[in-house]
């Protein structure tokens, strides 16, 4: 596809166009028919869902969607976001993964503290410091602990999160983690590059992951500060994303890399999301956000 | 992926190997299924029985049927699935490497013949499973070690075959495999039980109860029949555990009850805090 056909029309932003067929990256099993997914038993959620929007000069796009494992297993999404806007404290995204093998409820945790982190970075009143961002994700784990205690189960989630300023020349960029979800920035190259910005935890075994997860005794979050020249493209995402692109597949490196080079429609968004790949069928989840000039 | 090349049909292997070299800047996400098959003398014909009644003759029959219904034709199995099989009698073997099962033509015939030693199996799965990892770029799900037996190890002693068990067994060794034991004829169901560490008199078989599971035979059925429930059980967990990605799933069949393990569920959870 040409790389320009992927991107919105600002003219028109709500024009519905006709979506590619899926992508396959690397070998995989032909596009078929996916099952449906969600059971009330366990709470209703979408099998795919996506937001876009614009805050200032930052542009951004999510989406997440529900892994053929479970749609087939027939259970729902464990992976949540959330965005937030303050008028002082800026642009706020959450991203997070609940774990599945931990609980029958991890979707709700997932929801549950990407909720709460991006509520209380809005209500800052100014701008968000390190330590502001780790008393959120404090405050975030001691509601998590309640509500895990409600549900009466040991469910877990991995939480990222992202406080987002714009700058003159780009935007600056406070990110703190808990587990194996992460962040990344595709600088503006030939061709685009990625780069991750949390040290890459890769496990020896395919069903071997993180190594800490909310809610626990003692939050323990890794974090960084960086500044993002214009053109360059922030993004959060959970280990069903980030593993083919880190660690798997080159093809899906610069399949993905070309495509979100800038910002495309939030239709196309989703369906790139979507791609096939042999073997990767757990839930993805991304965010992504762009410096642009409206 | 390749594995070490030791089939009988040094041509089959060496195809299966050129087949599947991969591509080093794509890895995949893979869950191998090493299936181990008694071949001793009790899988043969017995006193007044037809070849073609016998256990082994059927067990021929399944693994065709299975190569054919599941890695041929199954999309959820072809993705995740790689499959080995080695065979065991007074010595074991490896029969089909480690492979994409998609592009091996037909199964391997086995023959009936020998004493039964599980030492011989253990040894060299251990073997074969730390070559395969070293050999592959993929990212491995908890392989997972299928052994079908219709008898007890003879002449060899438990004290003979334990400690080869302990070392497949161990969670020290980062690869260990997840036990799925099928027995039929006269296999011994506290032996079975011994194997997935619930009974043994080594007690450091004994950790990670759950994670293993043990499948017995109705000995109301023919042993043809008894066989062919066996292997069909096999095919499920196969398909269950592909079509659950990160998760082995059995489930008993008509025919076939659980001795051990999680009913249903069988979840190596590996993740020190969960699995997403």
């Amino acid at each position: 596809m040409n790389p320009k056909e992927n991107h919105v029309d600002r003219s028109d932003p709500f024009r519905l166009q006709p979506l590619p067929p899926r992508v396959i990256y690397g070998e995989g099993t032909a596009a078929k028919p996916l099952p449906h997914a969600a059971t009330t038993r366990r709470g209703y959620v979408p099998s795919i869902t996506g937001d876009y929007g614009v805050a200032g000069r930052l542009e951004y796009r999510i989406s997440s969607i529900a892994g053929l494992s479970h749609r087939i297993t027939r259970q729902v999404n464990q992976d949540a976001f959330a965005v937030s806007w303050g008028q002082a404290s800026g642009l706020h995204i959450a991203v997070a993964d609940g774990l599945g093998g931990s609980g029958v409820f991890s979707h709700l945790v997932a929801h549950t503290a990407v909720e709460s982190v991006c509520l209380l970075l809005e209500q800052c009143d100014g701008e968000v410091s390190d330590e502001d961002m780790s008393a959120a994700v404090e405050e975030t784990n001691g509601l998590l602990q309640r509500l895990v205690q409600h549900l009466g189960e040991e469910t877990l989630t991995t939480l990222v999160v992202a406080t987002m300023r714009q700058v003159a020349d780009g935007f600056d960029v406070l990110c703190q983690r808990v587990g194996d979800s992460t962040a990344a920035v595709l600088a503006s190259l030939e061709p685009p590059t990625w780069t991750e910005l949390f040290p890459r935890e890769s496990g020896p075994m395919a069903d071997t992951s993180t190594n800490s997860a909310l809610p626990c005794q003692e939050v323990a979050t890794e974090s960084f500060k960086r500044h993002l020249p214009a053109g360059s493209a922030f993004f959060l995402m959970t280990d069903g994303l980030a593993v083919p692109i880190f660690e798997l597949s080159q093809s899906c490196r610069d399949g993905l890399g070309s495509l979100w080079a800038s910002p495309p429609d939030i239709h196309n968004f989703m369906n790139q999301l979507d791609f096939g790949r042999r073997g990767e069928h757990d839930d993805r989840t991304v965010a992504g956000v762009w410096f642009n000039a409206i | 992926m390749s594995g070490p090349c030791v089939a009988v049909d040094g041509a089959l292997s060496k195809r299966v190997i050129e087949m599947t070299s991969e591509n080093s800047n794509e890895r995949y996400r893979v869950r191998p299924w090493y299936l181990c098959i008694d071949r001793s003398g009790s899988m043969g014909p017995k006193k007044g029985q037809k070849e073609s009644e016998s256990p082994i003759a059927q067990v021929n029959r399944d693994l065709q049927t299975l190569l054919v219904d599941e890695f041929h034709k199954d999309d959820d199995v072809r993705e995740v699935i790689r499959l080995g099989v080695m065979s065991f009698a007074d010595e074991a073997r490896v029969d089909v490497p480690l492979c994409d099962a998609t592009h091996l033509p037909k199964m391997p015939e086995l023959e009936a013949n020998g004493h039964t030693s599980y030492s011989a199996v253990f040894r060299l799965a251990r073997e074969v499973i730390q070559k395969d990892y070293e050999s592959t770029t993929d990212k491995w799900f908890r392989p997972v070690f299928a052994l079908v037996t219709d008898g007890r190890p003879w002449p060899e002693t438990r004290s003979a075959w334990e400690p080869t068990l302990a070392d497949l067994r161990s969670e020290d060794w980062l690869i260990h495999p997840i036990f799925a034991v099928f027995g039929f004829g006269n296999a011994d169901e506290s032996l079975l039980e011994s194997l997935l560490g619930m009974k043994s008199s080594d007690r450091s078989l004994c950790s990670a109860p759950g994670h293993n599971i043990a499948f017995l035979a109705s000995k109301e059925q023919t042993p043809s029949l008894e066989v062919h429930n066996i292997l069909r059980n096999f095919q499920k967990s196969v398909l269950n555990s592909a079509a659950a990605r990160g998760e082995v799933r059995v489930e008993e069949t008509l025919g076939v009850r659980i001795l051990g393990g999680d009913q249903g569920d069988a979840l190596p959870d590996h993740r020190s805090t969960g699995q997403s």
